[in-house]
């Protein structure tokens, strides 16, 4: 089903969210089926997929992250190209290289893995910030700049990058400038007693991957993450956002509060979150779902915090759910049109 | 294992030290008994905290604190008490043992028999030491070793509990807060402890900052306690007519007066009568109106009569049965109801003729036997409601014409004369009583020759304080009150050689519409009493007031021809004033210018006016006060039922109008039933918060209906399904882009049906405070609790459009 974005989003919103959400479950239900009882980790992948952003998946190793990015990736019928993080990988080794060509005696450009519609970063945290600032540009920009020359890349353009905890052997922290560019990071945790025996049981025979096929394109994709820019955002969720990412600034426990560019992508994954639930507008409770997820990464907590020996990712999810806690979400009682400039 | 603490014992001490201010009005002076109060303070906090000090080495620091103070205690009471027969003064001895207690023997008969304030008393400086010392030990047991603080107010009380009892005034103001502010820094200690029990604090802010500002709760709440103390017994009706701080008297010091130190009736009473504010003071419901007696006057000085000491011991409470009346004399039973207002602050009690049983009274009230008093030291009649019953002597004149003998020596005060009386007296007295029979007719004659026409009743009389105010009325001008009458005749008869006494009282005042009499400070009276053997003390009346409320007795009758109106017992005018006879029933209190004064004086307006305003019924202004009282209480309710109205109202009233109604007003409708939702939630004890989402809310209460014993019945599933439908369409209402809010009327039924269930399975008292005062309605006047952490912990003012 390939129509015209435009025609598509002032036809029938309703239809067109409805299919949204349609195609957001086909995508849930085949990575389901490779990774099982992390329907909520899966979701936020899904959101952050339609919010044209990028997922870190961080946890210890062993838990399923790699599986749960390449069952993502093989759900779409896309470009997939995945990158291994290494201590000794070139920027280069990421964005492409020119090389010389002998028969047209000019410099050839040689397109790196970047350039796909959703690469897979295994152990991102892995290389020196050198290689990982490769990314920088085309995560923000979906672009690369080689030799002088830029060179678009195409829509869907999605980083699923791994990552063990900083406190594994051999990992470096991301700088703050490639955190705050994934969208969100979601930790996988391990699998209930149940999963895992299932999980035993399965695995066992075959490579669950192999039974993955594509449920959709990238086309449709692109289109639809068009479709969710379009979901309402009422003046309360935009001031209830500001408010939360100002919260994280103001917060004594915390040294680097959320980025404009936080709130952006709050908004963002907030209104994909509501097109996945079939809804043309945002409710707080779909900020407050997300929250953690989209701003946690990014804080920068007070040293003297972390030296309770709690992960720093628990204190910052923590600290996130409070002020959710406490934010008001909009005064209640007291009804007024909504309408803003008084 | 207890902690010494020697902060928490000296907090001890002078919390102990503040609260014994409180007993400063029982003492005369200060130094005496404020000695051992110190003494007993610093000697017990010292040994307790070195006690425990040296007790930590071996292991009991409670108990060598405990024997250690006990140590203290017999060494300071044998130092104090019986320092020249102890061993180097402060140790115990045989000798000083018996000392002291020769010295706590007589103690128990002087506090039965002093009044306060009390005058300094060996035995008492002990009393004192001993009593604030084991004060001393309990608090600091309490504060120390059993740690708790707050159970130290106990003891505290004990010290306030002596002068709340005894002083008529109760604890003053200013005792009160002292003592209250040694609790309230107790208290304070007790939060600082709490705080730091629960652990390291962390936060922003110092954990110093947090511990005080927790422990500040403490004394934050404590502080506003005493505050709504100190206030609201000025405001709100008290029982007895005073609370434990009385507002009369700051300073808690000067109310303690006994017999001795007691303002001399005779000055209270001219004040009374001269007031120019006319105040009710007493109200009677009697069938037979009789005069009111305070009390006698015996002793005369040649200027003017005073007081004997009253003297009554224990067995001469009222409670323990009255004399009543000689056997001799004629009587006329009268029974009295009698309501004191607050505005009579007398130690007698007013009574009809010779009390023979008292009802309802409350208080140590004793009867002094000569004068027939009924006093009190430590009570006074402000508020008093009593019955009382009574003999009236009505002796006929036979009886007293018989009652002949001699008068025994015992009486020697109330036949006593001065020397340097007006030398004119006894030729005075010849003139009035000549051709009388000695004795009663005498009498007779002298009280009928002051009722005569010679005599004025005038207000403006001079005082008999100055000299020769007596000479100077019987010779002179002539004119004068019921004080220099009753006086005069009181004289003239203890120079016929008979006893005589000038009483104080009340006449029986204005009958009300009610059928009650009410008696104002302008009845004040006086009245002359003559005693005759085997039948005691009869009433005369030389004093004619215009108003004809003080008729002569039915045995002494008067003969002059104007005065015959006043010879019947019934309130009437008196002719002579040319005023109306007030008929005894009447709806308005009786003419005015009928009560007191002659029509010839000249009365200001403004003291017109104070007299002819009618006296509400004391009752009344309760009446007014409980009404407003309930009506502020009222406005909660009231307040909430409007609100409901107003916000159901707007969603019928709209659907069924023609025009179609605007987005916002759809919106308004919606976020209107929803602010119900949220006030009912709140009214039940369901707090929404402001961080909640219209599902999260909704989830809220879903899970609160699901939480009893009724989850999954169909109601209670309606209801859920009911509130979903609320939160979607606020949710809608709020977020969803204009032009796709729809209101249904539907809504305003998911709402009542929420609000029966949400109410059906809530308890009882939750309902009742939701219908007497919903919070919702009172959180609207306090700011919200959870709102303010978000403030503080974001530092974010007030938003946009706040």
């Amino acid at each position: 089903m390939v129509t015209e974005p435009g025609v598509l989003r002032w036809h029938d919103p309703a239809a067109d969210i409805d299919h949204l959400s349609e195609v957001a479950d086909r995508v849930r239900r085949s990575a389901e089926t490779v990774i099982d009882g992390k329907s909520d980790v899966i979701r936020t992948a899904l959101v952050v997929l339609f919010a044209e952003g990028h997922l870190l998946i961080e946890d210890v190793p062993g838990v399923g992250k790699t599986m749960l990015a390449k069952a993502l990736a093989r759900s779409i019928d896309a470009r997939v190209r995945r990158i291994q993080f290494t201590p000794d990988l070139l920027p280069s080794d990421v964005t492409g290289v020119s090389v010389y060509n002998q028969g047209t005696r000019d410099f050839e450009f040689r397109p790196g893995p970047v350039f796909a519609n959703i690469v897979v970063g295994d152990e991102i945290n892995r290389a020196e910030p050198k290689a990982q600032s490769a990314l920088l540009e085309c995560m923000e920009e979906h672009q690369v700049t080689v030799d002088g020359v830029t060179y678009r890349l195409e829509p869907p353009f999605m980083v699923i990058a791994t990552q063990n905890p900083i406190e594994m052997d051999g990992t470096r922290a991301l700088p703050e400038a490639q955190r705050d560019r994934f969208t969100a990071r979601v930790s996988m945790g391990y699998p209930s007693p149940a999963a895992e025996l299932a999980m035993l049981d399965n695995h066992g025979q075959n490579d669950p991957l192999t039974g993955v096929t594509p449920v959709t394109s990238a086309a449709e994709v692109a289109k639809l993450a068009g479709l969710v820019r379009s979901v309402h955002v009422s003046d309360e969720v935009r001031q209830y956002i500001v408010d939360l990412v100002g919260a994280t600034r103001r917060h004594p426990e915390i040294t680097l509060g959320a980025s404009p560019r936080a709130a952006l992508h709050l908004i963002r994954t907030a209104r994909a979150h509501a097109a996945i639930d079939r809804r043309g507008y945002v409710l707080p409770d779909d900020v407050q779902a997300l929250a953690s997820a989209v701003l946690a990464h990014r804080l920068l907590l007070h040293p003297e915090i972390t030296l309770s020996g709690e992960p720093t990712n628990d204190i910052a999810a923590r600290i996130v759910t409070d002020l959710i806690a406490r934010i008001p979400v909009a005064r209640q009682a007291q009804p007024r049109p909504p309408r803003r400039g008084r | 294992m207890v902690t010494p603490r020697p902060i928490a014992s000296v907090f001890g001490g002078a919390a102990c030290l503040l609260a014994s201010t409180a007993m400063a009005p029982l003492f005369a002076g200060t130094i005496w008994w404020l000695r051992p109060v110190l003494i007993a303070t610093v000697v017990g906090v010292g040994t307790a905290v070195l006690g425990r000090h040296v007790g930590r080495s071996i292991r009991h620091p409670a108990l060598t604190g405990f024997c250690l103070s006990l140590v203290g205690l017999c060494t300071s009471v044998t130092a104090v008490g019986a320092h020249d027969a102890a061993l180097l003064g402060v140790i115990p001895t045989p000798a000083s043992t018996s000392a002291l207690y020769d010295l706590a023997t007589p103690i128990r008969d002087e506090i039965r028999q002093l009044a306060v304030p009390v005058p300094e008393q060996p035995g008492l400086v002990v009393l004192i030491l001993v009593a604030t010392y084991v004060v001393v030990m309990a608090v600091d047991l309490l504060v120390v070793v059993v740690d708790r603080p707050a159970l130290a107010g106990i003891p505290l009380l004990a010290l306030f509990l002596v002068p709340a009892a005894i002083l008529p005034a109760g604890v003053g103001t200013l005792p009160f807060v002292l003592g209250a502010i040694g609790f309230v820094a107790l208290m304070l200690l007790d939060g600082n402890r709490m705080v730091t029990r629960w652990g390291r604090l962390t936060g922003d802010r110092s954990p110093r900052m947090i511990s005080n500002g927790l422990g500040g709760l403490g004394a934050q709440i404590a502080a506003g306690c005493l505050v709504i103390a100190a206030v609201v017994p000025l405001v709100l009706p008290s029982l007895d007519g005073r609370g434990v701080v009385n507002r009369g008297n700051a300073t808690g010091a000067s109310e303690g007066r006994s017999s001795a130190s007691v303002i001399q009736p005779i000055v209270s009473l001219s004040q009374q009568i001269h007031n120019e504010r006319e105040v009710p003071l007493l109200r009677v419901s009697t069938a037979t109106p009789n005069y009111l007696r305070l009390t006698a006057l015996e002793n005369f000085d040649g200027q003017r009569f005073t007081l004997r000491t009253l003297n009554a011991t224990k067995d001469a409470r009222v409670s323990e049965g009255l004399p009543g009346p000689e056997a001799d004399v004629r009587t006329v039973p009268a029974e009295a109801t009698v309501t004191i207002s607050k505005e009579m602050t007398e130690r007698y009690l007013p009574v009809p003729g010779i009390p023979t049983r008292f009802d309802g009274l409350v208080g140590d009230w004793r009867l002094a036997e000569p004068t027939g008093t009924v006093f009190s030291t430590r009570t006074s009649t402000a508020g008093l409601r009593y019955t009382v019953q009574a003999e009236v002597p009505d002796p006929t004149s036979e009886q007293i014409r018989a009652a002949t003998g001699a008068v025994p020596d015992s009486m020697g005060v109330v036949t006593a004369l001065p020397t340097g009386l007006d030398p004119r007296l006894p030729a005075l007295l010849d003139r009035v009583t000549a051709g009388a029979v000695p004795g009663y007719a005498k009498v007779v004659a002298i009280q009928n020759y002051l009722r005569g026409p010679d005599f004025t009743y005038d207000l403006t009389g001079a005082p008999t304080a100055q000299d020769g105010a007596l000479a100077d009325f019987l010779f002179s001008s002539r004119r004068g009150y019921c004080e220099q009458f009753a006086s005069a005749m009181a004289v003239l008869v203890r120079l016929l050689g008979l006893p005589s006494r000038v009483a104080i009282g009340f006449t029986h005042g204005t009958q009300q519409s009610d059928g009650s009499w009410l008696i104002t400070n302008k009845q004040a009276h006086a009245w002359p009493e003559v005693w005759f053997p085997t039948l005691g003390w009869i009433p005369f009346e030389p004093t004619r007031r215009t108003d004809g409320s003080t008729p002569a007795p039915d045995y002494a009758p008067s003969t002059d021809p104007a005065d015959d109106a006043g010879a019947s017992s019934a309130p009437e005018a008196d002719e002579a004033v040319g005023v109306e006879p007030t008929p005894v029933v009447t709806p308005v209190p009786a003419d005015p210018g009928a009560i007191d004064e002659e029509p010839e004086q000249p009365v200001g307006s403004a003291a017109k006016g104070a007299r002819t305003h009618s006296f509400p019924p004391p009752w009344l202004p309760w009446a007014g006060l409980g009404l407003g009282v309930l009506g502020l209480l009222s406005v909660p309710a009231l307040t909430r039922l409007v609100l409901r109205r107003r916000r159901m109202a707007a969603g019928p009233h709209g659907s069924a109008g023609s025009a179609a109604p605007t987005d916002a007003e759809l919106v308004a409708r919606v976020h209107a039933v929803w602010a119900e939702l949220v006030d009912i939630a709140a009214d039940l004890g369901i707090r929404l918060r402001s961080s909640d989402s219209p599902r999260s809310g909704a989830q809220r209460l879903i899970s609160f209906l699901e939480a009893g014993p009724e989850a999954g019945s169909p109601e209670i599933l309606a209801a859920r399904d009911a509130l979903m439908r609320l939160a979607t369409a606020q949710e809608r209402a709020r977020y969803a882009p204009p032009g796709t809010i729809a209101f249904s009327p539907a809504l305003l039924t998911d709402l009542a049906l929420a609000r029966r269930v949400l109410w059906s399975v809530t308890p009882r008292g939750r309902r009742a405070m939701a219908t007497v005062a919903p919070p919702s309605v009172l959180r609207r006047i306090t700011p919200g609790q959870d709102d303010r952490p978000v403030l503080a912990a974001t530092g974010s003012g007030p938003r946009e459009g706040s």
